[in-house]
């Protein structure tokens, strides 16, 4: 069973789907109570569309490659299927949720602030993101996912969305050849017009966030100054002992103690029980689950390059990783909290003419400005 | 806090990177095709790529941490764009480990009007890639040894200053930590020396020696790559002697170490391709060249405005 703790609000990183005509029994092959106390997710849903397990193309020859090549080219150059009218664009109020983006994580570096103090920062490079589709609510709630947040498990009753969620939006990034791909998995992107994306995030959004497929997002979706949460999964750490796994204090590494420098200890009670409860903390795999950082301020967004840098170096996954970056829900620094939405809601379109290549926040000091001075 | 004299030399303001030229070599005829007695001769040298090659000694932090898991050109890019304009900002001059230096920093806590602290010491390591870089210089104040770390990017640090460049033996000059106090103890007041232009960088061939035991480290283990210490007490005893050549029997982790100098795999490992560098320094080199001839504008400016002062 999938489920994602983080800030009371439900599933992410799931695609809903509707067209697959999944059986509703025998689906189930664990039970709902789990005594786990750590659950890590590694593995993807069975609903998840089969991406890569495509049957071996026949071999064409170089020439006929060559066509299929121009074939994609015709098909995916120019602009994108804009048929319909373009979308409304709403207004921000509180309680509004819109999507977020999908950001490669390239490395850190440091800012200073205007005080001295410096402050580390991870660039989270946002490229090639395009949103892909809208599912309205009805859709969703009679989907196979919807009805799963219906039900209760062992963290507790279930996770309806809120009344004002409209829909959900799939986002995707990184376009690649579609020849990788299976059909069905290409067949997601068929109404949008894009080329097959690599990753895909699902947000869930309320009426006045609502963008047309197709619409590009780019890091001046966020606004300097914000606070965001990324979602990603965390390096893989492999099989770990209890002292890095669960913080043990482990014993002294003197006065006489005998082969027992990093071991758990004891385990149990003894008479009474005569067992081992289950949820015993012991050593295991360590990494690579899905977690969420939340509550990182976004310190400074280069608009032309698309990098947004934001505070520390806990971003989840090594250089190189794609993690899922949205507005925070953490109610000291979500929209709410601050009186105001985001500069450019739902995102940017392209069309402001001022936005600058850089912008700092102004406790930043820039690097083109005079070194700092008290006096 | 001692009064720096002002001295001639000081007050133009001639700072040590106009000893090195970092303008690109030029040859006496204008066109840069020199075999051209074949037809098809190799490409033209380009001598502006090869003379900044040398660049990697005097702009050491441009060039990325060479371990690949940390390793993105688009990050490296814009992290360069940043040092490029800070650099602006600021003379960040060539320096070598064993060089005498000065560094001015804002402090809140100085006791001046201008809210500046200057500390004069020797750079005993230097390290850091990108804005990360880093520097340590090492002094003896009143007979306790202080060391400072700075980073040489930070907006705080106001001023850098070059007393003399110079290089030592070893790239790391820890050892000053366990040698007489001598060997470390810069002069405040030192002032500026100035070398002639294109010279080479001095090296100082001190060696230095170390007091009696006990160490922070065990220096004896380091003498096959610390070159410029001199281990004074032997402190041998057979014991002693049939473990050390115990330890560096074949196999062991000591003798391994020994052999670390011929692995040439371990070598590329741990530093950037030429093709790479090269492709670095075209993207940077003309901007730092740029700096450096406006900075020589400036300290040419300042000589021409400023009166001699008589001593």
């Amino acid at each position: 069973m999938l489920k994602f703790q983080r800030c009371g609000t439900g599933l992410v990183s799931t695609f809903s789907h509707e067209f697959l005509n999944i059986p509703r029994v025998g689906i189930h092959t664990t039970t709902t109570v789990n005594s786990r106390i750590k659950k890590v997710v590694r593995h993807k849903p069975m609903w998840h569309i089969k991406k890569l397990n495509k049957a071996e193309d026949e071999p064409i020859t170089g020439e006929n490659r060559g066509f299929v090549q121009e074939l994609l080219a015709d098909k995916y150059s120019g602009p994108l299927k804009a048929e319909l009218a373009p979308w409304n664009r709403g207004s921000w109020e509180p309680w509004t949720r819109r999507c977020g983006v999908l950001g490669v994580k390239i490395g850190a570096q440091p800012l200073w602030l205007k005080d001295g103090r410096l402050i580390m920062t991870t660039l989270l490079h946002v490229v090639d993101n395009h949103v892909v589709k809208f599912t309205p609510r009805g859709e969703y709630d009679g989907s196979y996912i919807g009805e799963k947040d219906l039900r209760p498990c062992y963290t507790g009753p279930g996770r309806r969305k809120r009344a004002n969620i409209s829909g959900m939006m799939v986002v995707g990034s990184h376009s690649t050849d579609p020849q990788k791909y299976t059909k069905d998995y290409c067949g997601l992107f068929t109404e949008s017009g894009l080329m097959p994306k690599r990753h895909l995030a699902r947000f869930p959004v309320t009426e006045n966030a609502v963008i047309q497929p197709g619409t590009a997002l780019t890091a001046s979706h966020f606004t300097v100054g914000q606070w965001v949460d990324v979602f990603g999964r965390t390096q893989e750490r492999g099989f770990q002992g209890v002292m890095k796994r669960w913080g043990f204090k482990g014993m002294p590494d003197t006065h006489g103690v005998t082969k027992s420098h990093r071991r758990p200890g004891c385990i149990g009670s003894g008479n009474d029980k005569a067992r081992v409860f289950p949820g015993q903390k012991m050593p295991g795999n360590v990494g690579g689950g899905y977690t969420w950082n939340c509550g990182l301020r976004v310190w400074r967004i280069n608009h032309a390059e698309s990098v947004l840098y934001v505070t520390g170096v806990s971003v989840q996954g090594k250089v190189g990783s794609v993690v899922q970056i949205c507005d925070t829900r953490i109610p000291g620094h979500r929209w709410e909290a601050l009186g105001h939405g985001p500069q450019r809601f739902p995102t940017t379109y392209g069309d402001e003419a001022d936005l600058p290549e850089e912008e700092y926040h102004e406790l930043i000091h820039q690097f083109s400005e005079p070194s700092i001075s008290y006096s | 806090m001692m009064m720096q004299k002002c001295s001639l030399v000081a007050s133009l303001g001639l700072k040590h990177s106009s000893r090195i030229s970092i303008t690109p070599v030029r040859l006496l005829s204008t066109s840069k095709v020199i075999n051209s007695d074949k037809e098809d001769s190799k490409p033209p040298i380009n001598y502006e790529k090869l003379s900044r090659r040398d660049y990697r000694y005097i702009f050491p932090e441009f060039l990325p941490d060479p371990n690949p898991q940390f390793r993105n050109t688009f990050c490296e890019k814009l992290q360069r764009r940043d040092m490029i304009t800070r650099r602006d900002k600021i003379e960040i001059p060539e320096f070598y480990v064993g060089s005498s230096m000065a560094v001015t920093v804002s402090d809140s806590c100085s006791p001046h009007p201008n809210k500046l602290s200057r500390f004069v010491g020797m750079c005993i390591d230097r390290g850091g890639s990108g804005l990360q870089a880093w520097f340590i210089l090492r002094n003896v104040v009143e007979s306790q040894g202080v060391e400072f770390m700075y980073q040489m990017y930070s907006p705080t640090v106001a001023k850098i200053e070059v007393l003399r460049l110079e290089k030592r033996m070893d790239d790391e000059l820890y050892y000053l930590r366990d040698a007489p106090q001598e060997y470390s103890t810069i002069p405040f007041d030192m002032e500026p020396e100035i070398l002639p232009e294109e010279s080479p960088v001095p090296v100082n061939k001190t060696i230095v020696k170390l007091n009696p035991r006990p160490w922070l480290r065990n220096w004896e283990q380091m003498t096959g790559f610390l070159h410029g210490l001199e281990i004074t007490d032997a402190w041998t005893t057979p014991g002693k002697i049939r473990r050390q050549e115990r330890a560096f029997a074949e196999g062991s982790l000591q003798w391994h170490q020994q052999t670390l100098q011929f692995d040439l795999m371990r070598d590329y490992r741990n530093t950037i391709p030429v093709e790479e560098q090269d492709q670095l320094w075209e993207e940077v080199g003309e901007k730092l060249e740029d700096r450096d001839k406006q900075m020589r504008k400036v300290a040419a400016k300042r000589a021409f405005v400023r009166p001699v002062k008589k001593l």
